[in-house]
């Protein structure tokens, strides 16, 4: 590698440096709020809800449809469905609390 | 005038049929090929020079390398480096379907359930593989948490499988109804602007802010929904 290459590259690496020294802080900030914004958390409870009971009343009108008969299964998975909905809600909440625990401990500690 | 919801219309451009089935190469065929081929084209001669000090192009490639593999050790963990191919094709396959579905007169095919769910099935798919792989018919011990009563297992189990395959359910609904619902404020309020002639300055403005609105959720959606996708696959690899 020649003198002024490496010259080049010194610099290049400071320039990186510094630019990651401004960026790292606020950028990552910044991030965390728009992932965790409210219209963004909204629609991932909903949607972990209506997961379950739509997957759960299609296995319900599978089975009605394969054994005929007609509402019991659907009723059955209907509940079934509804109750596995509320535990993926309740699972990433609590996933999302956790991580949110972590991201405060980990800005705590780069503060100190 | 058209209505909103024409833009997701699926129109056949090469009709094809084989055994019945219809085959043809529609609209969203070749918004997905054009997905593919741009984002190979991009990254292939981005990075065809290979320097120690990268361009402007090469520094774009690399941070989208970095971004990724910054996703996938955070949410699966060193093992799963394995699988980094496969999550930095899904990401910049949505990204780039997101970002092409923007521009005047193209196709949104991820705003479609079936291109969305269709993804978010192989990652489903490769999830039980990977599980089974790993633990064996340990794997079944997902559905029966460990430490539950014998009399509670009837009912459990459903749940508990009901809840796994909700899940890439759960995953196609958002992406695509976040995509669609952005497409459907555009047109609409492109609509005020010809029906309010001199006053749709207002709206074109409002139309204006909301499209580079949807350049951000278009990223952030194409983000989401590779982190879920790591986040299934770590499930498998770890024990609860």
């Amino acid at each position: 590698m020649s003198k002024s290459e490496e010259k080049e590259l010194k610099a290049f690496e400071d320039k990186i440096e510094r630019v990651n020294r401004e960026v790292n802080k606020p950028a990552k900030k910044k991030f965390d709020i728009s992932f965790s914004s409210g219209w963004g958390l909204g629609v991932r409870l909903a949607t972990e809800l209506l997961g379950g009971v739509v997957v759960g009343a299609g296995i319900g009108l599978v089975f009605d449809e394969l054994l005929s008969t007609k509402p019991w299964f659907l009723v059955i998975f209907l509940i079934l469905g509804s109750i596995a909905g509320f535990l993926n809600v309740y699972r990433t909440a609590n996933s999302m609390q956790s991580k949110e625990r972590a991201h405060v401990k980990m800005s705590d500690g780069k503060q100190e | 005038m058209s209505s909103p919801m024409e833009q997701f219309n699926i129109k056949p451009l090469i009709p094809l049929e084989i055994d019945g089935y219809d085959i043809s190469f529609t609209n969203s065929a070749l918004f997905m090929t054009l997905a593919v081929v741009l984002s190979t084209l991009f990254i292939v001669l981005s990075m065809r020079r290979r320097s120690l000090i990268p361009g402007t192009m090469q520094s774009v490639v690399e941070v989208l390398y970095e971004f990724v593999a910054g996703i996938v050790k955070e949410n699966i963990g060193p093992e799963g480096r394995k699988y980094f191919p496969f999550i930095f094709s899904i990401f910049i396959f949505v990204m780039f379907g997101n970002m092409l579905g923007l521009l005047p007169y193209s196709f949104t095919f991820t705003s479609h359930v079936s291109a969305v769910g269709t993804l978010a099935l192989i990652a489903f798919l490769l999830n039980i593989v990977v599980g089974i792989r790993k633990k064996g018919w340990g794997w079944l011990h997902t559905f029966a948490p460990s430490g539950s009563p014998l009399i509670a297992i009837p009912v459990l189990v459903p749940i508990e499988i009901i809840s796994f395959l909700a899940k890439p359910f759960s995953l196609t609904v958002r992406l695509a109804a976040n995509m669609t619902v952005g497409h459907v404020m555009l047109k609409v309020i492109a609509g005020f602007v010809v029906m309010l002639g001199i006053g749709g300055i207002l709206p074109l403005f409002f139309d204006c802010l909301i499209v580079l609105f949807e350049i951000g959720i278009g990223l952030l959606q194409a983000y989401i929904f590779t982190v879920l996708s790591c986040i299934y696959l770590g499930e498998a690899l770890h024990e609860h």
